[in-house]
């Protein structure tokens, strides 16, 4: 790792915005005490003052260096709007309240120039769709190169020298010649792997990953699983992975948050929740997966689809597609409860 | 081969070829790229036929061959014993009738301009099935087959979640009466709980109305669900065919032995790195020598870099086309 070192106060906001004689001066070191990622009863409004809609409510969330969070549900259940909120990218207007706090800082109150410098050097993010998040009209290797230009004041034969050997430890073959190659020559599986070098060139603690395979085939999929495992490996980065694909989450993730209309509705260690789930929304996410060896005439389903979080019903917002609804899930919101250590869910039937 | 319970086959290639190319540049000779490599693959009535192999296996241009989407540079697609090179106009429209499509994505095959009412009727002008009033209330019924509102006719697609525009390109596949139904992807563009609510209406749908399915994917989960057959494809060639279960517990080939280890499943703990199957397909403007998966096959010999296997039967109802099929040795 470049740069120096220094603890800063855990205190966050603007009191830990001195030292700035460092070359990337805000690469801090945590306490112990604290994750590398926190979130803390986290909410995210969109639109303007007088038309917001709230996308995200309350959100709690922790993730320690080295390890995957994996964030599951549907289209519009506030996945990728979660991530976009840690990355400092929602959408404007916005409104985000709660606590976000990285590497001991408070992202919320950090001024926007520092918060560019922490995005893409500390904290990185691959996208699904890598033909759309590349530049279609530039190298793959300058747009890595770019990366180091920005963040560590790499020169630019030192940038395109890094972009060479970050495709070589993606696993890109011939990476000299395929630096040169623009997006459009490549086949999908090495895009994403060269959205995957861009996100590591600044060797960042933090990489969300949101649905980085969804695109792929199975085998090319197995392939970037295998990298991102390694390099977590290697480097000890924390992962934020998003997908709705249950059988990949459950091959990353050490924790999983499952979310619904903007809340967790539950969260613990992954093979725990993914093998005992305690929210009813849970256990029909995985009831309505076709098993290989599990062969059912009919699918169970989730009847309905996710709510609009313009009109979420008061109460549970998955009472109207329960299958186990009852009067009270209509009237009051579940509180998140301890079901086993570490799992935790807001149903009503885990307090009961 | 061919005909596998002893009678004429719905739909069938045999060796069938379709060839890309371009002309001659000034300084380079024409390329010539054979997308599908002499498929042999029937489908019998009623059937549930999947074809699974990675982008650019040639799964699609398969598909489009065997509507007559694209051209075919050799063999022939019999539909219902009849040559469709050979066919006469009234026997070419009939098949068009009993063959329908439905696409991956559900946002780009549906008409935006058009209701919803008239996306699924279009097929009962095209073909000029029943009148007017006829065909509204067929619309109807259709809309209620696949569980649309009966309010749906009326509106646009964009007023629908991407789940109920699949519902919709059923509807309007299913609008002619046909006998099969060819479904490219189907499920890919569509979260998970809406996939298995397709899976579920797909299989009523056959049961109900006797359909046979060819359906393309990469989802080997929801092939395994549904299909009765499944065919591997690997650059254009068809690799191994058998039925669902011999294939998803014994399969023969290593390429669809290495497709199936590759489905990260719910349960089986973290993923360890190292076992994934190396490299990319190759381009089909270069295919390898031999057979064309012997690159990236970890069972490979001397032989599979020179010789093509073909297609053989190893059990009753399984065919592979391998040097070294696995569980044979």
């Amino acid at each position: 790792m470049s740069g120096s070192w220094r603890i800063t106060s855990l205190r966050g906001g603007r009191g830990t915005a001195s030292c700035t004689d460092d070359q990337r001066p805000f690469r801090v070191a945590t306490a112990l005490t604290e994750p590398l990622l926190v979130g803390r009863a986290l909410t995210v409004d969109l639109g303007p003052a007088h038309d917001r809609t709230s996308v995200i409510t309350g959100l709690d969330f922790s993730l320690a260096a080295g390890r995957t969070l994996g964030v599951v549900g549907e289209s519009g259940c506030g996945k990728s709007m979660t991530a976009l909120a840690i990355m400092g990218l929602a959408p404007s207007p916005h409104r985000i309240g709660g606590v976000l706090r990285f590497a001991g800082q408070d992202l919320l109150t950090m001024p926007q120039d520092r918060r560019r410098q922490l995005r893409g050097a500390d904290m990185a993010m691959i996208f699904q769709e890598p033909m759309t998040a590349l530049n279609p009209v530039v190298p793959v290797g300058v747009q890595i190169g770019e990366m180091l230009i920005v963040h560590d004041n790499a020169s630019e034969t030192a940038a395109s020298r890094a972009a060479v050997a970050l495709l070589e430890r993606v696993g890109i073959a011939d990476p000299a010649r395929r630096a040169s190659a623009y997006p459009h020559e490549l086949s999908g599986g090495m895009r994403q792997r060269v959205m995957i070098a861009m996100a590591i060139a600044c060797k960042p603690r933090l990489l969300i990953a949101d649905e980085p395979t969804t695109a792929l085939d199975v085998s090319v999929q197995a392939q970037i699983l295998d990298l991102l495992l390694e390099l977590q490996r290697d480097t000890g980065m924390a992962m934020v992975f998003i997908s709705h694909n249950l059988g990949v989450v459950s091959a990353v993730a050490d924790d999983i948050m499952v979310m619904y209309a903007g809340r967790a509705v539950e969260t613990g260690p992954a093979q725990r929740v993914l093998t005992a789930p305690a929210h009813p929304y849970t256990a029909g996410l995985i009831a309505t997966l076709p098993d290989i060896g599990r062969r059912q005439k009919i699918l169970p389903v989730i009847e309905g689809s996710p709510v609009n979080p313009r009109n979420r019903p008061p109460g549970c917002a998955f009472a109207p597609r329960c299958p186990l609804v009852i009067a009270e899930c209509r009237t009051g919101l579940p509180a998140m409860v301890i079901v086993s250590p570490g799992q935790e869910a807001a149903c009503i039937r885990c307090t009961a | 081969m061919h005909t596998v319970y002893g009678m004429t086959a719905l739909l069938e290639t045999t060796n069938l070829t379709v060839s890309f190319g371009d002309r001659a540049g000034w300084f380079r000779p024409a390329r010539e790229v054979l997308a599908v490599r002499s498929v042999s693959l029937a489908l019998q009535a009623g059937e549930v036929l999947a074809v699974v192999g990675e982008s650019g296996s040639g799964k699609t241009t398969l598909a489009r061959a065997l509507l007559g989407l694209v051209p075919i540079a050799a063999g022939e697609v019999r539909y219902d014993g009849c040559d469709t090179a050979t066919m006469t106009a009234p026997q070419a429209l009939a098949m068009r009738r009993s063959v329908q499509m439905v696409f991956q994505d559900p946002f780009g095959s549906l008409d935006p301009r058009l209701p919803v009412g008239a996306i699924i009727a279009e097929p009962l002008d095209i073909h000029r099935i029943g009148n007017p009033a006829s065909r509204r209330a067929r619309v109807a019924e259709l809309m209620g087959l696949v569980g649309l509102p009966a309010d749906a006719a009326g509106r646009y697609p964009h007023q629908f979640s991407g789940g109920q525009r699949q519902r919709i390109a059923f509807a309007r596949a299913l609008a002619p009466s046909p006998r099969v139904i060819i479904a490219d992807e189907p499920l890919s563009a569509l979260d998970v709980s809406i996939q298995s609510q397709m899976l579920n209406m797909a299989a009523e749908l056959r049961a109900r109305l006797g359909l046979a399915y060819l359906i393309i994917s990469h989802d080997l989960a929801a092939v395994h669900h549904i299909a009765d057959r499944v065919a591997t494809m690997y650059l254009g060639r068809i690799v191994e065919v058998s039925d669902v279960d011999a294939l998803f517990t014994r399969p023969a080939h290593p390429y669809t032995a290495a497709l199936l280890a590759a489905v990260p499943r719910i349960g089986a703990g973290k993923w360890v790195p190292g076992a994934a199957l190396g490299g990319d397909i190759p381009s089909p403007l270069a295919p390898p020598t031999g057979c064309a998966f012997h690159p990236r096959c970890p069972a490979a010999s001397s032989l599979c870099a020179t010789a093509t296997p073909d297609m053989r039967a190893i059990r009753a109802g399984h065919d592979v086309a391998c040097h070294h099929p696995l569980g044979t040795a």
